[in-house]
């Protein structure tokens, strides 16, 4: 029996692992941080080892060269979930020697199982990488040569065919959002024959057998950047510490038949469903509580709070196929770390977007059945700004979010262009020689094919007159310059992830 | 609420270097793309300053100091902010009194920022 280490922090993301290879016959142990974590390793001697990249105390990529300081450990696979927009910590784990990153945005249990099995199979048939020569077996494994390009986080996995989206624009770009993981019909399910024997009751996760939920519970991150705490020589490791935290009462799991992959995965977004509200009220109240706060001291506070509500989100989201919520979760995630390595950098205008994305995220909470779970795939972004710098500086954060934009200097041709073309998303410089930014919008919603488009302002001015023009012209939103880089980003993923409203739909399709 | 208002917070220093950073996410080739781009474009708008100053063209020193002074703010040039958004005011509110001094002054800050940033990018390391 093949045994893997699973080191994650968040309580109900690893049972989910936890369940999902002990019904495909593995030994697992977890570790909730990376200090327990090391403690196993000795005792337990993982074939494989699967890493949360952020965790609390020392981060995964800590971990990572922790462990192959340690020579039984130099060849161990070990595969890193890591965030889709945070590339850098990606590149970080592959220079501490993982062997593959995936983004948790988008990772299924199922998509886990098959990437240990691949990083399993490598290995035995003498393709592993190794550590120091990971070039070798790069194109095997996609491991970059050392010394090349930053890697990127794979959003990997098939999705299900999609229908036809119907004609839209005469300018057609294509756009990389994070594809989302739908229902991967190429991946290998979870079969009867496939599954190994059942794990011993006692080790099951607590949820499958209809355990009453445990509250959402943030759990602790680390502070990026900080040193990691020394090893304890003689560390207690936590493990198979699954039970849900008190004062939930702990109910015995029912025996429970060996779930199918389709079962489990019905099965864990039931799961999901049901902590949804909970979710939801506390993502509000940090929400609420961060744009309430006065001090300084005090929003620093909230925002770390707020880091890992919105963190555990994204993960346990990704983990249960909501990807929209997943997305958008993630990405607000990258922002709020960003404004944690710089405060100063909290505006006005960035509250407003982190405001924003939370009502978003609360919209598509509130249909989680109804609201296609699909990441639009193919997205078309204008940015209209006589300013080069701006321009540039607009289409490198779309970027963070894998979103592409044309860019057009002159405010009259990009009329021109939104007279033929239907986008998606627009951001306009208010202050254009020859039609303004406002004219340009007010130019722009007499148009059939963009009078319902999203419209944000991106403006060094941001008082009240400003604000009132904005609205008055029938711009959506406004962003301050100079702006955070996922600050935009996050603000174009809230536009182009919301499910339109009734009337928005109908304003679209209307002739 | 408890909001910077970047055009003071920035004005403390010759160059952010951490919004610099921050425009280019730590990647050294965009950084250069973007500081070239910055001085290219600077060049070109202070040259349409100084004509317009000396032409009375209030509109036109209003569009063009705005426009530098918010590229100047996405890079974390700084130091030339204060005068440009002096000029900006001025020229909104319909004058250009003490707009020689202000473009004097801009072009001497931005000397300053240039050697500034040369010098910084001489240490940042290529990626």
């Amino acid at each position: 029996m093949k045994r893997i280490l699973i080191i994650e922090d968040d309580l109900l993301v690893r049972s989910i692992y936890r369940r999902k290879f002990e019904i495909s016959g593995y030994k697992v142990e977890t570790a909730e941080e990376g200090t327990a974590a090391l403690a196993l390793l000795p005792e337990f001697r993982p074939d494989v080892i699967q890493v949360d990249i952020m965790l609390p105390g020392m981060d995964g990529v800590e971990v990572i060269r922790q462990i192959r300081s340690w020579p039984d450990f130099k060849l161990t696979p070990i595969l890193v979930l890591s965030s889709f927009y945070r590339p850098d910590l990606a590149k970080e784990a592959w220079k501490a020697g993982a062997n593959k990153c995936v983004s948790k945005m988008d990772c299924t249990p199922n998509l886990a199982l098959d990437l240990v099995e691949q990083l399993l199979a490598n290995e035995n048939s003498g393709f592993m990488p190794r550590y120091g020569t990971i070039a070798l077996a790069r194109d095997a494994l996609d491991v970059p040569a050392e010394g090349a390009a930053p890697p990127e986080v794979i959003p990997e996995l098939p999705t299900p065919p999609e229908p036809p989206a119907p004609e839209k624009s005469k300018l057609r770009l294509t756009m990389d959002l994070p594809r989302s993981t739908g229902a991967a019909p190429s991946l290998p399910t979870i079969s009867e024959e496939k599954t190994g024997p059942a794990p011993p009751e006692d080790s099951k996760p607590a949820f499958f057998g209809g355990t009453v939920p445990a509250p959402f519970k943030p759990t602790t991150r680390p502070t990026l950047g900080s040193p990691p705490p020394p090893v304890p020589v003689a560390a207690k490791p936590a493990v198979s510490e699954e039970a849900p935290p008190p004062p939930t009462p702990e109910i015995k799991p029912e025996p429970a038949a060996v779930p199918s992959g389709s079962d489990f995965r019905v099965e864990i977004r039931q799961e999901f469903l049901r902590r949804a509200p909970q979710i939801q009220g506390e993502l509000r109240e940090r929400v609420s509580a961060l744009i309430k706060s006065k001090s300084t001291t005090d929003q620093l506070n909230l925002l770390r709070e707020l880091e890992v509500c919105v963190g555990s989100l994204a993960s346990l989201s990704g983990i249960t196929g909501f990807s929209r919520i997943s997305h958008l979760s993630g990405a607000l995630d990258a922002l709020l770390q960003d404004l944690h390595r710089k405060p100063s950098q909290m505006t006005a205008s960035v509250l407003r977007t982190i405001a924003h994305a939370a009502d978003c995220l609360n919209v598509l909470f509130r249909d989680l059945i109804g609201i296609s779970q699909d990441v639009p795939q193919s997205v078309l972004i204008l940015a209209v700004d006589d300013e080069p710098i701006s321009r540039r500086t607009v289409a490198i954060a779309l970027g963070k979010a894998n979103l592409r934009c044309i860019g057009i200097e002159d405010s009259r041709m990009a009329l021109t262009i939104l007279k033929e073309n239907s986008f998606d998303l627009i951001f306009l410089d208010a202050e254009m020689p020859g039609l303004n930014g406002f004219e340009l919008c007010v130019e722009l919603r007499k148009l059939p094919t963009n009078k319902s488009t999203p419209v944000i302002f991106v403006t060094s001015l941001t008082n009240f007159e400003i604000r009132a023009r904005s609205s008055l012209s029938g711009g959506n939103d406004l962003i301050a310059k100079p702006f955070l880089m996922m600050e935009l980003a996050v603000k174009a993923l809230t536009y182009l992830l919301k499910p339109p409203t009734r009337v928005e739909a109908k304003a679209r399709t209307a002739p | 609420m408890n909001s910077t208002d970047p055009d003071k917070s920035d004005a403390t220093t010759t160059v952010d270097l951490n919004r610099l950073q921050s425009a280019c996410d730590g990647d050294a080739g965009v950084m250069r793309e973007l500081v070239d781009l910055y001085f290219r474009q600077a060049g070109e708008i202070m040259a349409g300053l100084e004509q317009a100053i000396n032409g009375n063209a209030v509109d036109d020193v209003n569009h063009l100091a705005h426009k530098l002074a918010g590229s100047s703010l996405a890079c974390g040039m700084s130091a030339v902010v204060p005068s440009l958004r002096k000029l900006e005011e001025g020229a909104r509110a319909g004058h250009l009194n003490g707009a020689h001094e202000s473009m004097a002054d801009v072009s001497a800050q931005m000397k300053v920022v240039r050697r500034h940033v040369q010098d910084y990018l001489l240490r940042y390391p290529a990626q």
